[in-house]
């Protein structure tokens, strides 16, 4: 519980410090400070026992399927990250207030502060490594926003998106690695997969496993060739760059290595890639803040150097090595907080961090003098302080290992050496800071008027310097403990005697430091030299290979997208009929073509007319296809073909039905052709033409033989049962009248809605960008109308209605019902239109028809819904039959109300459509005749 | 109490036809009808998801024929938990288009309650025609939708979308009549068990008509190479209406699912695991197509589109290992991408609205927003939740589907891609945050207005997230179940088969 | 020998070529005949998966033998809805050529 509080209390701290803004910046330090402090406070009150060994767990279920649980862990490394995490942090909170300026909102600064602060808790404190991972990405995007604080600038967006990509890639890679672990172990929390190194080493997955987990770290520690999305990130306010780019964040990748070295340390792989990508970075690092004339750049690439040193140490995986390590993290969040500050005061007070134009400030800011030079000289790794201690037992472990085993291919030499390197020329650019800040001669030129800052800018360097000066004087009382704990934590078994001081007798690692440091001055004195050399190297910036890298990928996936997509319907039918073409043939290839069993039923000639008819009219509507009359009248030939066959085939409903639809549809198309342009360009290739007229061949004959193939099968269907109950329990003798009503009238119901949508889709498409007001119609009036139809059609119209309803009645026993007679009716109605003109028919016909179509519905679901008030299922008929005069037996019952509203639904949606489409095109034929007069 | 099956169709459909006797006036009653019956059918499949949990699956059987010869609506855990999702999502949907989006034409209201209408139906029907049906009725009110408050990119679009969709109901009958002619029957449960018994000589064409019938689900699913439609249509729509097509793509994997477990599972002869060696592949090119869309687009309704696309692929990836972990993973993936996709285009048309019609929210410098803090919060919490970044969902998810695919012979090429499909994304997402917020002149876009109620739905759409994640556990123990139910295939059979 | 469902299945075949060759063009008046052309076919399809007989219409009464009537249900239902999307699809290019001021399916010349 307490440390759930722990990490808890940044979190809830988030939005009171954002809102204390309001009264005053210092109110909103203070409730960070106070939150980090009160955290720090839980902390310690465990910190006897876990200094004595203790390791609290504390679980709480959350996502069983995923082995997920909120299980936190506080063990003697936890607790000495905690203390740097939360200790760092106080000190960088009071700095912040004093370093940013009166328009730097710290609301927002803090929040994120804050936010950062508990994720890194929260990784350092995870039992469950899933958990872990969570906390190890929200650091990533903490930091993301805290380096874009100034957002205004591109470069601070630039270095953001940056560090985000590397950092959030390497936890994605640290997510699949854990994942790996978890299916080896059986289980994310720490305690068993720390138990479990020998089954690990022993997987065949652990090779995969160790370089996705080293990925997290390397990317995440900065390590070569990771590591330049740090120097970009200096364009972070400097306190942040203490606090995230020092201290802590990037000590997560080698908390890391830390956490698992129990785990998954032990093998040659390990030991060759941890060693050596920590020693290149080591030396390579170091070599470039040789060169960095930026401050900040200068202290970020010795950062990376260091981060180099602990990672070489850990993978050299002595004991000692690790307790070295995380001496070496302790000592090194120490000083470099420090040095980060100082390169902060000095930006602040002078107005720049080019050493090329410091120089002399020991005489105006003594303070900061004093305390830098303190600070750089432990980052040399000087004694008495503690950069010496820890950089002593590196240099120890390094010679030692000249002795093992693991090197008995590889030159033993090279270790030792490149250990020397690397601690030379951190002499060499510690000494190098010093001097180009404040030695050499006072000048004039400075953007401001330095001066030490006040207290509180430089009172939390002043505490980290002496941190450096008391441990280095007395580790065994200020670091031994929590450094035992902490060791003992990140290596399993009793950990071997040893003893922090800064007299060991003469050692090889004396000789070493003495060498580096002869060297080291050397270098520094002849850097100048150096420097020409390194003018002509290449500047390789990450940064730029990065961005362009991705610039590639955003340009290839445009292309690609482009390619692929174009934003071309004909593009996107051909593929989906070309994957329904081969989806259809596959299954053919798989199983080759098989013959059905039926004998195909021989026909008379004579229906060769027919059927030659209709394949001529297909041919004739794709030929015709630009010349508009022409393929109409074709298409509708072909229709009443269809009406035709269905009627000749037995099905005589579909039959009336086809016909009824095909007259509107033709109407339609009659309409539409008035408003689209007259004759269409061709401007299809002849390629493109021939990849169609492919397609089309291929689905043709697909269809063709799926529809042979079906029909020369017997078929068993669930139809006899319709066939035996349409009367007895439908009421009917046209059973598909009565499927329609009954034993299907659920999809019915649908349909009708279908149609309905259908209709209120086309008002609302129709709607606006009118060319003219649909209510004046001068066209299409009377007079304008051939006398003969008009003649017919009114009193036709009367007799027209009386067999539609006579249609509708029958319906049940005969071809007919609610579809046919709504159609029939809606047809004859759409004649007046078309005969007599709007205004007349209007004038006598005064119905909303879209409401009309919805009652229709609407009595549809009334029916259904009637049978549930009766206790029986939706949609479930009650009937009688009752016999009346001329029209014989039929049925009063719901089905026929059914009808009823599909009649009207029908009838409804096929006026509304057609009305206002024809309003439509006659109102643009208006325009259109305005524009010409 | 079975009668509550049906609710979930009726009541919406019922309001909506009563919207349209209402005629054109009336703006605010019909919103107050509206929201009420949203919020009713919300109550109705929550109960019933309620009901489906304790595992027993419930028939209702229209016109009270016996089965398999009337139409039935079948509820088992996977229609009440996409009912349920449906109905969260739509209501936030709604709340945020009575905001001000469904004024800008007639009848908004009737075409969102039938588009909640053909969806529901379509995860509640267990007969093959009734789902082509409600399929219908979905994609026509889509198609209004798509044109809804027209303009040219909308039209454009349209044509689009309505053309391709239509010849895929063309698609969709053709398989429907071959499976009919070869089986005899609609009834899915009956389809199941008809397709196990298909002989040697009808097989060729009972398997023709089982592909034919996934590509009509992968063209609703957004499937590569059927999604090209989508996106362009998605980011042209209104707000509301392309945070509640999130539900639409849903439908067709839900289709899939429901099929593949149901007719095309194991030991179904000749369509026995039918779709087991192509469904993994496709999602996966499915979701590296998408993201590289998502990476070339220049606005972020674009963006957002092709991301909800990724998540199609993610989380068919997940279900195409066809096994109760993958299937599980991918039912929660499901949920959480859902919600937050809505939330996305939400988010996405209150930013464009803030930067002006000079740049909308296509990624160029342009003036600052209004509430630059407010957006800024939604904006990144939302992507947080897309990318499938911690703390939210979408990572618990994305980890289930991964952890699922640990030891199948799948697994480097599903890591691999989905690893570094998401760190695209975050690269692509990163690029368009910092300059859609932080790329700005100093001139603020002064004809913008505040968000005001808008912001509601999308903190609402967040906080159900945000259960996500808390109560992830509960769920992912539902899920599974859900999964186990769908791989058993008899229970659901006998019961619709066997039912009174 | 000339079989019934021989040329059912031919002209379903033709009707199914001429219209995807038809909705393959780019212009929005050939797209709409093509998909009444593919709906035709369709409706002939389904209906032809209920098997072709002559004079056994689904009337009760009328005769011993019937057809298979679901079928025709069914594409009574098909026929309804083809309609309804048709005349949507229709309008819609209306509405194209008015808006966009082209009658290009992408709304676009030379796209």
């Amino acid at each position: 519980m307490t440390t759930l509080l722990a990490i808890l209390l940044p979190f809830l701290a988030i939005l009171p410090a954002w809102i204390a803004q309001r009264y005053s910046r210092t109110a909103s330090t203070l409730v960070a400070i106070t939150a980090a402090a009160a955290s720090l406070g839980l902390l310690f009150s465990r910190a006897t026992d876990v200094l004595a060994g203790r390791v609290f767990v504390d679980s709480w279920p959350w996502v069983a399927a995923l082995n997920l649980n909120f299980s936190l862990r506080l063990d003697g490394l936890g607790l000495l990250f905690s203390i740097l995490i939360l200790g760092i942090g106080l000190l960088v909170l009071l700095y912040a207030r004093f370093y940013l300026s009166e328009d730097d909102p710290i609301g927002p600064f803090h929040a994120m502060l804050l936010t950062f602060m508990g994720a890194m808790l929260g990784v350092v404190l995870s039992e469950n490594l899933l958990l872990m991972v969570m906390f190890w990405e929200l650091t990533s995007i903490s930091s993301f926003f805290l380096i874009a604080y100034w957002s205004h600038l591109p470069e601070a967006r630039k270095g953001a998106r940056l560090a985000l990509t590397i950092t959030g890639g390497g936890g994605l890679a640290l997510l699949a690695g854990v994942l790996i672990l978890g299916h080896i172990v059986g289980s994310y929390e720490l305690s068993d997969v720390l138990a479990s190194n020998e089954l690990i080493l022993s997987h065949a997955m652990y090779p995969a496993l160790l370089i996705l987990v080293l990925l997290g770290a390397f990317t995440k520690s900065a390590q070569f060739p990771f590591h330049f999305w740090l120097p970009n990130a200096m364009t972070a306010p400097t306190p942040v760059s203490a606090y995230l780019h020092s201290a802590t964040m990037v000590k997560a990748g080698v908390f890391l290595l830390a956490r698992m070295h129990p785990a998954l340390s032990g093998s040659d792989m390990w030991f060759y890639l941890v060693t050596g990508v920590g020693l290149v970075t080591l030396v390579f690092a170091a070599y470039v803040a040789l060169f960095k004339d930026d401050l900040k750049g200068l202290l970020a690439y010795s950062t990376i150097s260091h981060l180099g040193l602990i990672t070489a140490l850990l993978g050299f995986s002595t004991k000692l090595a690790t307790v070295a390590a995380l001496f070496h993290i302790m000592n090194h969040a120490a000083f470099k907080a420090a040095l980060f500050m100082t390169a902060g005061i000095i930006d602040h007070e002078a107005g720049t961090r080019d050493t090329r134009r410091l120089g002399g400030l020991r005489h105006l800011m003594p303070v900061t003098f004093t305390l830098g030079t303190l600070a750089a000289a432990a980052m040399a790794g000087f004694p008495p302080l503690n950069g010496f201690l820890s950089k002593e037992i590196f240099f120890e472990e390094a010679h030692h290992l000249m002795s093992d085993g693991r090197l008995a291919s590889s030159p033993s030499w090279i270790i030792p050496v490149l250990a020397t390197t690397g601690g030379l020329i951190s002499i060499a650019y510690s000494i190098r800071f010093v001097s180009a800040v404040f030695l050499g001669e006072k000048r004039d030129d400075y953007p401001h008027h330095p001066h030490d800052p006040p207290v509180g800018m430089w009172l939390p360097v002043a505490i980290l310097a002496s941190i450096c000066v008391l441990v280095g004087l007395a580790p065994e009382f200020f670091a031994a403990p929590l450094l035992a704990a902490a060791s003992q934590a990140a290596t399993s078994g009793a950990l071997p005697e040893y003893h922090l001081s800064l007299w060991h007798g003469f050692t090889p690692a004396l000789g070493m430091t003495g060498v580096a440091l002869a060297l080291g001055f050397a270098l520094f004195a002849n850097r100048e030299r150096l420097l020409q050399v390194n003018a002509k190297a290449p500047d390789v910036s990450g940064m730029n290979l990065t961005e362009s890298f991705f610039d590639r990928i955003m340009v290839l996936s445009g292309w690609f997208t482009e390619r692929v997509d174009g934003g071309s319907l004909q593009k996107y039918l051909s593929y989906m009929i070309a994957v329904s073409i081969i989806a259809g043939f596959w299954a053919f290839l798989q199983l080759g073509w098989q013959d059905g069993s039926l004998a195909p039923t021989e026909a008379p000639l004579l229906i060769l007319l027919p059927w030659g008819l209709l394949i001529a009219a297909c041919v004739f509507t794709v030929y015709y296809q630009r010349k508009r009359l022409a393929a109409v009248v074709f298409m509708s030939v072909i229709g009443l073909l269809v009406s035709l066959i269905f009627v000749y085939f037995s099905a005589p409903d579909l039959g009336l039905t086809q016909l009824a639809v095909e007259v509107v549809t033709i109407l339609l198309i009659l309409l539409a052709m008035h408003v689209l342009p007259e004759r269409c360009p061709p401007d299809s290739t002849g390629n493109r033409r021939l990849r169609d007229a492919t397609l089309s061949v291929l689905g043709g004959f697909g269809t063709a033989a799926l529809a042979w193939g079906a029909m020369t099968r017997p078929l068993k269907s669930i139809s006899s049962f319709y066939i035996d109950k349409a009367l007895s329990e439908g009421g009917g003798t046209n059973i598909v009248n009565v499927i329609l009503v009954d034993f299907r009238g659920f999809d019915t119901m649908g349909e009708i809605s279908v149609l309905v949508i259908a209709a209120v889709g086309i008002v609302v498409m129709l709607r606006g960008n009118k060319p003219a007001q649909p209510t004046q119609v001068p066209v299409m009036d009377e007079e304008r109308f051939p006398v003969m139809l008009t003649s017919v059609t009114r009193p036709l119209m009367p007799l027209v209605m009386l067999i539609a309803v006579y249609i509708f009645f029958r319906g049940h026993n005969l071809p007919g019902g609610g579809f046919i007679a709504g159609l029939v009716a809606a047809v004859t109605l759409l004649m007046q239109y078309l005969a007599s003109g709007l205004s007349w028919s209007n004038a006598r016909v005064k119905i909303n028809y879209l409401k009309l179509g919805g009652f229709g519905v609407l009595i549809a679901i009334g029916t259904g819904a009637s049978a549930v008030v009766m206790g029986k299922p939706f949609l479930t008929h009650v009937m009688g039959h009752p016999k009346v005069p001329l029209l014989g037996e039929f049925h009063i019952g719901t089905p026929a109300l059914f009808d009823l509203g599909v009649f009207l639904a029908v009838v409804g949606a096929l006026m509304v459509i057609l009305g206002r489409l024809s309003e439509y095109q006659r109102s643009s034929y208006d325009s259109e005749t305005k524009g010409d007069s | 109490m079975k009668d509550l099956l049906i609710l979930p169709i009726l009541i919406p459909m019922l309001t909506a036809m009563i919207t349209l006797l209402m005629g054109d006036g009336l703006r605010n009653a019909k919103r107050w009808l509206g929201g009420i019956a949203i919020a009713a059918t919300l109550g109705v499949s929550a109960y019933l998801l309620s009901m489906s949990a304790g595992g027993e699956i419930v028939t209702y059987g229209f016109g009270d024929w016996p089965m398999p010869f009337g139409i039935v609506f079948v509820l088992d855990r996977l229609s009440g938990l996409m009912l349920t999702l449906t109905g969260v999502l739509a209501l936030f949907a709604y709340v945020y288009a009575i905001t001000g989006p469904d004024t800008k034409g007639p009848s908004f209201h009737f075409l969102f309650l039938m588009q909640i209408t053909g969806v529901n139906g379509s995860f509640l029907t267990g007969d093959l025609f009734n789902l082509f049906v409600f399929f219908e009725i979905l994609l026509l009110t889509a198609y209004v939708l798509v044109v809804y408050g027209s303009g040219p990119a909308r039209t454009r679009t349209g044509m689009q979308y309505v053309f391709i969709n239509l010849l895929g109901s063309s698609l969709f009958l053709v398989a429907i009549g071959v499976i009919y002619a070869v089986t005899g029957t609609l009834n899915m449960a009956d389809l199941a068990v008809k397709f196990a018994q298909v002989g040697a000589a009808d097989a060729m064409l009972v398997r023709a008509s089982a592909y034919l019938l996934i590509v009509v689900f992968a063209v609703k699913a957004g499937l590569f190479p059927l999604y090209f439609w989508l996106p362009h249509s998605y980011a042209a729509v209104t707000a509301p209406v392309a945070a509640l097509f999130a539900i639409m793509t849903k439908v067709g994997v839900y289709a899939i699912l429901r099929s593949t477990t149901l007719f095309f599972g194991p030991d179904q002869g000749f369509v026995e695991n039918l779709v087991l060696p192509y469904l993994l592949p496709v999602a996966l090119v499915t979701l590296v197509a998408a993201v590289l869309g998502a990476v070339s687009a220049t606005k972020l309704r674009t963006m957002a589109a092709y991301l909800l696309l990724a998540s199609i692929g993610t989380m068919l990836a997940g279900i195409g290992l066809f096994t109760a972990a993958g299937i599980s993973a991918s039912l929660y993936y499901l949920l959480h991408s859902t919600l937050i996709m809505g939330a996305l285009f939400l988010v996405a048309d209150l930013v464009s609205a803030q930067r002006g019609p000079d740049v909308r929210d296509s990624f160029v410098a342009g003036p600052k927003i209004r509430q630059p803090l407010l957006l800024g919060v939604f904006f990144c919490f939302t992507l947080i939740g897309v990318l499938g970044l911690p703390p939210l969902s979408g990572f618990l998810g994305k980890a289930q589907i991964l952890a699922a695919a640990v030891a199948s012979p799948w697994q480097t090429a599903m890591w691999a891609t989905v690893l570094l499909t998401s760190l695209l994304s975050l690269v692509a997402a990163g690029r368009a945050g910092t300059t859609l917020f932080w790329n700005t002149s100093d001139t603020l876009e002064t004809r913008s207005s505040e968000a005001g109620w808008k912001s509601l739905p999308i903190a609402g759409l967040l906080a159900c997230v945000v259960l996500l994640t808390v109560f992830a556990g509960p769920l992912t123990r539902f899920t599974e179940a859900t999964a186990n139910q769908l791989l058993e295939r008899t229970p659901y059979i006998s019961s619709v088969l066997e039912s009174p | 020998m000339i079989s019934y469902e021989f040329l059912m299945a031919s002209s379903i075949g033709v009707l199914v070529t001429c219209g995807i060759y038809l909705i393959l063009r780019s212009r929005t008046f050939p797209v709409v005949l093509g998909l009444t052309l593919i709906s035709y076919a369709v409706n002939l399809f389904l209906f032809s998966m209920g098997r072709l007989k002559v004079g056994a219409p689904p009337i009760l009464g009328a005769q011993a033998d019937y057809i298979d009537p679901l079928p025709q249900g069914l594409v009574l239902t098909a026929i309804v809805i083809g309609f309804a999307m048709t005349a949507f699809a229709i309008t819609l290019a209306v509405k194209a050529h008015v808006v966009l001021g082209n009658d290009h399916v992408d709304g676009q010349e030379g796209a």
